[in-house]
C-alpha cells in the first residue's frame, strides 16, 4: 500500500515569548543596551516523531493533555512547520482540527461552505455540487444565510462535520470534534464514519473516547510528551494506553497523598 | 518563496472568497455602502479645497481636478495599508488553525480596496466632468499603468506592515505617522513646481511623488508620464514587491507562531 504520510524524525519547537507582545519600543530599548533579543524559552513540543501511515489505515492518536496530538495533527496539516525532520504528505486534507477552524464569523452558513470548499481545494461549481448535501446533514437549512457568529456550538459542528466529510477527502483529520455535539449528531456522524472509512484513504483522529477509538482505527499512537510512546494495532494498543494512564493515575494519587500530608504537616 | 508562489495558484478560491468576502462585509452592514466609501474622499477634498484653495490661495489652476488626481490614488494606498496591517492580527483563529498561503491576506486587501478605488475614481471623474474642468484625452489611457503600479507598491507595502505588526504589535501606531509623513512629503495637496529648489532632491528620492505623477500628468496635465518617473516608479514598486513578497515567505511560519 501507498505511504500517504510520511514523517522523518519530526521535531517541532515552539517559543514562549515572556512579554505578552513584544513591541518595537522594547526592541529599540534592548538594542540600545546592547541586550540580544533572547527573551523567550523555547521547547520541545514534539520529538523526534517518525511515522508512515499508509492507505487505508485508520489511525488514532492518544495520550494526555499536553502530549502533542493537536500539534501533531497541525503538523501535518501544514500550520505548522517542522523545526526538525521532514514531513511528506500526499493527497487532499480535509483538517477538522478545531471546531469553526477555517469558518469566517461574520460570514453566513452558506459564504462559509464555499469559503471552506476553498480551502480545501474545490471551485465554487463543485461545493454547488454538493451543497444539497452538505445542507442535509448538518440541518443548519434555516439559518443559511445568517451569519455563523450567530450559530450554536453545535451547529458549528454539524456544518463543519458536514463539509469535511462531503468532499471526500483523501485525509481526513478529525480532532475531538465529537465532544461538542448531542447525542443525534453523534450517532448521525458515527454513521458517516462509518462510511467515510471505505471513501477516504488516510483517517487520523484524536480523541479521549477510547470506545471511539476501538470502534473506528485500525492503529493506535501513543503520544508522550511529544513522543512517539508506543505504536501498534488498536486493540493491544489501547490496553497499553490504559495500564499507562493506570500507572499514571496510581502516580497521582500517591503525589496527591504526599501532598496532603506536607499540607497536615504545615498545619 | 517558490512555494509560497505556487500556493498562491493552488489557493487562489480562498484569496478570491476573501475578497468578496471583505466587500460583503463592508456593504452589507449600511444600504448607503458605496456611498460612504465614496463620501469619505469627497469629504476630504471638499475641506482641501476650501482650506488650500479658498483660504490659503493656492496659485494652482484647476485646483480641484489636480487635487481630485492625486488625493484619489492616495487614499487608496494609505486605506489598504491602514486595513492591512492588521490583517494577519485579525484573522488569528484562522492563521493558527488551518494551513493557506500568508500572502493571500494581504493581498485580499489591496484587491477589495481596489474596487473602491476603482469605482470612486470613475464616479468622482463623471463628477469632475460635470462641475469642474476635467479634459478626456489620450493620456488617460495611461491610467491602467498607473493603477498597477500603484497595485503593486500598496501590495509591496502592506505586506512588510502586516508581518511588522505580528512582530511588533506596537508598530501600528507608527503607521500612521509614516504615512501622514509620507502624505506631506508627496506633492498632493500641494504642487510639485511650489517646492523651493533645495528640496527638490529629496522629493526625487520619495518613490510616492514619482507613483503619484503617473496620475497627476495623464489626468490633469494630459500628458504622458516622464520616462525619469515611469522608470523609478516601475522598478521602485516591483523592487520593494519582490522584497516584500521575500519577506512574507521566509516569516509564514513566524507569523503563525509570534502571534
Amino acid at each position: 500500500m501507498e505511504t500517504l504520510v510520511k514523517l522523518n524524525n519530526v521535531g517541532l519547537q515552539f517559543r514562549v515569548y515572556h512579554e505578552k507582545g513584544f513591541t518595537l519600543k522594547d526592541a529599540v530599548i534592548r538594542m540600545l543596551k546592547f541586550k540580544p533579543a533572547s527573551n523567550y524559552t523555547a521547547f520541545w513540543v514534539l520529538r523526534d516523531v517518525s511515522l508512515d501511515i499508509k492507505e487505508g489505515e485508520r489511525v488514532g492518536i492518544v495520550g494526555r493533555n499536553g502530549a502533542g496530538k493537536t500539534t501533531l495533527l497541525k503538523t501535518i496539516a501544514r500550520v505548522y512547520k517542522p523545526s526538525l525532520g521532514k514531513i511528506e504528505v500526499r493527497g487532499r486534507i480535509a483538517p477538522l482540527i478545531e471546531v469553526g477552524a477555517g469558518f469566517h464569523p461574520e460570514l453566513t452558513g452558506k459564504e462559509n461552505i464555499f469559503l471552506n470548499g476553498a480551502i480545501m481545494g474545490f471551485s465554487r461549481r463543485d461545493m454547488n455540487a454538493r451543497l444539497k448535501k452538505i445542507i442535509e446533514f448538518s440541518e443548519v437549512g434555516d439559518f443559511l444565510d445568517t451569519q455563523v457568529k450567530y450559530y450554536s456550538n453545535g451547529m458549528y459542528i454539524r456544518l463543519a462535520f458536514a463539509i469535511a466529510t462531503e468532499v471526500d477527502p483523501e485525509i481526513l483529520i478529525i480532532d475531538e470534534v465529537f465532544s461538542g455535539g448531542d447525542r443525534d449528531f453523534i450517532k448521525k456522524a458515527s454513521e458517516r464514519m462509518t462510511s467515510l472509512i471505505d471513501k477516504a484513504k488516510v483517517l487520523l483522529v484524536v480523541s479521549h473516547d477510547e470506545k471511539l477509538i476501538q470502534k473506528f482505527t485500525n492503529r493506535v499512537i501513543i503520544l508522550e510528551g511529544g513522543a512517539v510512546f508506543d505504536d501498534r494495532e488498536t486493540v493491544s494498543g489501547m490496553g497499553v494506553y490504559k495500564r499507562l494512564m493506570e500507572d499514571e493515575g496510581s502516580k497521582r494519587k500517591a503525589d496527591l497523598k504526599r501532598f496532603d500530608s506536607a499540607t497536615d504537616l504545615q498545619v | 518563496m517558490l512555494e509560497e508562489f505556487k500556493d498562491l495558484w493552488v489557493y487562489r478560491g480562498v484569496l478570491w472568497n476573501l475578497i468578496s468576502q471583505q466587500l460583503k462585509i463592508r456593504y452589507r452592514r449600511s444600504t448607503l455602502g458605496f456611498l460612504w466609501t465614496l463620501l469619505n474622499p469627497l469629504l476630504s477634498m471638499a475641506i482641501l479645497i476650501i482650506v488650500f484653495s479658498n483660504i490659503m490661495k493656492f496659485p494652482q489652476k484647476d485646483y480641484a481636478v489636480y487635487l481630485f488626481s492625486g488625493l484619489v490614488p492616495w487614499i487608496f494606498f494609505s486605506q489598504t495599508i491602514e486595513l492591512g496591517k492588521s490583517i494577519f492580527i485579525m484573522n488569528e483563529q484562522f492563521l493558527r488553525r488551518i494551513y493557506v498561503p500568508k500572502n493571500i491576506f494581504p493581498l485580499s486587501v489591496v484587491f477589495s480596496n481596489l474596487v473602491n478605488f476603482i469605482l470612486s475614481l470613475v464616479v468622482l471623474f463623471v463628477l469632475g466632468k460635470i462641475f469642474f474642468d476635467v479634459k478626456i484625452s489620450m493620456a488617460l489611457l495611461f491610467l491602467p499603468i498607473s493603477i498597477l503600479t500603484l497595485i503593486i507598491f500598496a501590495s509591496a507595502i502592506t505586506m512588510f506592515f502586516s508581518v511588522l505588526s505580528v512582530f511588533y504589535r506596537d508598530f501600528a501606531h507608527l503607521t500612521s505617522i509614516l504615512l501622514m509623513l509620507l502624505f506631506y512629503a508627496t506633492p498632493i495637496i500641494y504642487p510639485a513646481d511650489l517646492l523651493p529648489q533645495k528640496y527638490l532632491l529629496i522629493l526625487r528620492l520619495n518613490p510616492m511623488y514619482h507613483i503619484i505623477d503617473l496620475f497627476h500628468r495623464p489626468i490633469f496635465y494630459h500628458t504622458l508620464p516622464g520616462l525619469e518617473n515611469i522608470l523609478i516608479a516601475f522598478i521602485v514598486s516591483i523592487g520593494t514587491f519582490v522584497i516584500a513578497f521575500g519577506f512574507l515567505s521566509i516569516n509564514r511560519y513566524n507569523v503563525v507562531y509570534r502571534l
